[in-house]
C-alpha cells in the first residue's frame, strides 16, 4: 500500500491564500497529505474550514498559494491553464452535490462530454459511454434529459461521466446533499461497489454518517489537518 | 443617312441621331449613386447587427456561466471554450444571411416585374462570407470572457 507506484497524490505544506481587498483570508495554512491508490478517504470539517479550498486544489480546478502537490508524481503546483485541464479531464473524476449535469443535453451526451475533451472518436465515445450509464444500472436512459431524470438517478449519470475516461481518483463533493435519504444510500452504494472495482474515491462532507462509508477520514479545520485517522467501525453497507 | 432616306439637297432632315453614350452615363452614374447608398446603409446594419450579435453572446456567457464552469472542470480548455461560443455566434449569424438572402431572393422577384434584376452567385457566397465573418468578429469579445472564465467562480455561480 505505501509504495511509491501506488502514491496518487502528494501535498507538501500546501497554503493557498485569497486577497479580498486589504485583507488576506488564510484558507489552507499548512495542509501536507497522501492518498494511495484504492484508497476510501472521506475528507470532513465545517464551512469555512477551508475544504472546499482543499477539494479545488486536489481536483486541480485550482492552484496552491505556495507548496507542492504532486499527482501522480508529476508536479502539477505550477502547471497552466491547458495543462491542467488535461490533468482534470483524463485523471479526475468529478461528482458534485449538485450534479451539474447540462440541462439541455440527454444522459448519454453528458456522459461523452469529458470523452469529447479528449478527443476520442464518435463512435468509440458512443460506446464507452452507453457502458459507463449501464455499469450505473441506467442503461435504460440514456436518452432521457436530466429533468426527465429523478435526483437518484441524475447522481448516476454524474458518476457515469465522472468514471467514463478511467479516471485515477473520484472527487466527490457532499454527493448526497441534495437528495433524501434512501437515494442518498444507494448512491453510496454504488460508491461502495466502485470501492471494491478498485478506484480512489475521495468524498467531502460534513455529514458524519457519510464520511463514516470511508476507510480514512481526514478532519480540517481552520485551515489545518485536525485529524487523519483511520475507522474502526466502518459503516459496510449490505446489498439491498 | 440623307442618301439612304433619299433626301433632296434642299429637304430638311427628317430624322435625328442619338447618342447612345448619353443615356449610359446618366444611368451609370445613377447605378453609382444608389451602390454608395447601398453600401452606406448595409455598412450601417451590419455594424448595427454586429452589435446586436455581440450583446446577445455577452448574455448567453453570462447565463451559462454553470455550463462552463461544467465544461472546464470535466477538461474543457480555452480553446474549446473560445471555439465553442465563436462557432455559436457564426452559426447564428449564417441562419440570419440566409434568412437575408431568400428575402432578397423573394424581393428581387417581385422588382423583376418593373424593372430586370439578378442576384449573382458570388454576391450570394460573399453575403454568406460576411455574416458569417461579422459573427466571428462580434462574437470573439464573448467567447474570450468566456474562455477566461475562472472554473471555481463558475461553478459557484447561481
Amino acid at each position: 500500500m505505501s509504495n511509491q507506484n501506488s502514491l496518487i497524490i502528494e501535498m507538501e505544506h500546501i497554503t493557498k491564500t485569497y486577497v479580498m481587498g486589504v485583507d488576506e483570508v488564510h484558507a489552507l495554512r499548512d495542509i501536507s497529505l497522501k492518498i494511495h491508490k484504492n484508497e476510501y478517504i472521506a475528507i470532513m470539517g465545517p464551512s469555512g474550514s477551508g475544504k472546499s479550498t482543499l477539494m479545488n486544489i486536489i481536483g486541480c480546478l485550482d492552484t496552491p498559494t505556495t507548496g507542492r502537490y504532486q499527482f501522480k508524481n508529476v508536479n502539477v503546483s505550477d502547471m497552466n491553464d491547458n495543462e491542467l485541464a488535461k490533468v482534470r479531464n483524463k485523471e479526475i473524476g468529478f461528482v458534485f452535490q449538485t450534479f451539474n449535469l447540462l440541462p439541455r443535453s440527454n444522459a448519454l451526451h453528458n456522459v461523452e462530454l469529458p470523452l469529447i475533451y479528449a478527443g476520442v472518436h464518435a463512435y468509440d465515445r458512443k460506446e464507452m459511454a452507453r457502458v459507463a450509464l449501464d455499469n450505473v444500472g441506467l442503461g435504460d436512459r440514456v436518452h432521457h434529459k436530466p429533468n426527465e431524470l429523478s435526483g437518484g438517478q441524475r447522481q448516476r449519470v454524474a458518476v457515469a461521466r465522472a468514471l467514463v475516461n478511467d479516471p485515477s481518483i473520484i472527487l466527490a463533493d457532499e454527493p448526497t446533499g441534495n437528495l433524501d435519504s434512501k437515494t442518498g444510500e444507494e448512491i453510496m452504494q454504488l460508491f461502495e461497489e466502485l470501492h471494491a472495482r478498485g478506484n480512489t474515491i475521495i468524498l467531502v462532507t460534513h455529514e458524519e454518517y457519510i464520511a463514516e462509508h470511508a476507510k480514512r477520514i481526514l478532519r480540517i479545520k481552520d485551515g489545518l489537518i485536525e485529524s487523519d485517522e483511520i475507522v474502526n467501525n466502518r459503516k459496510i453497507l449490505s446489498q439491498a | 443617312m440623307r442618301k439612304v432616306r433619299r433626301l433632296k439637297s434642299w429637304e430638311e432632315s427628317d430624322f435625328s441621331i442619338n447618342q447612345q453614350k448619353a443615356l449610359t452615363s446618366i444611368y451609370e452614374s445613377t447605378i453609382g449613386v444608389i451602390q454608395v447608398g447601398g453600401f452606406f446603409i448595409t455598412g450601417l446594419s451590419l455594424f448595427v447587427g454586429a452589435i446586436g450579435i455581440m450583446n446577445i453572446m455577452f448574455v448567453s456567457v453570462k447565463e451559462r456561466t454553470r455550463e462552463i464552469g461544467i465544461r472546464k472542470a470535466i477538461g474543457a480548455k480555452r480553446t474549446n471554450i473560445l471555439t465553442q461560443f465563436l462557432l455559436e455566434a457564426s452559426l447564428l449569424c449564417l441562419i440570419g444571411g440566409i434568412i437575408g438572402l431568400i428575402l432578397a431572393i423573394l424581393l428581387s422577384y417581385v422588382v423583376n416585374q418593373f424593372l430586370p434584376t439578378s442576384v449573382q452567385v458570388s454576391a450570394v457566397i460573399l453575403a454568406i462570407l460576411i455574416s458569417v465573418l461579422t459573427g466571428m468578429i462580434s462574437g470573439f469579445a464573448p467567447a474570450y470572457t468566456a474562455s477566461k472564465l475562472d472554473p471555481v467562480e463558475a461553478l459557484r455561480y447561481e
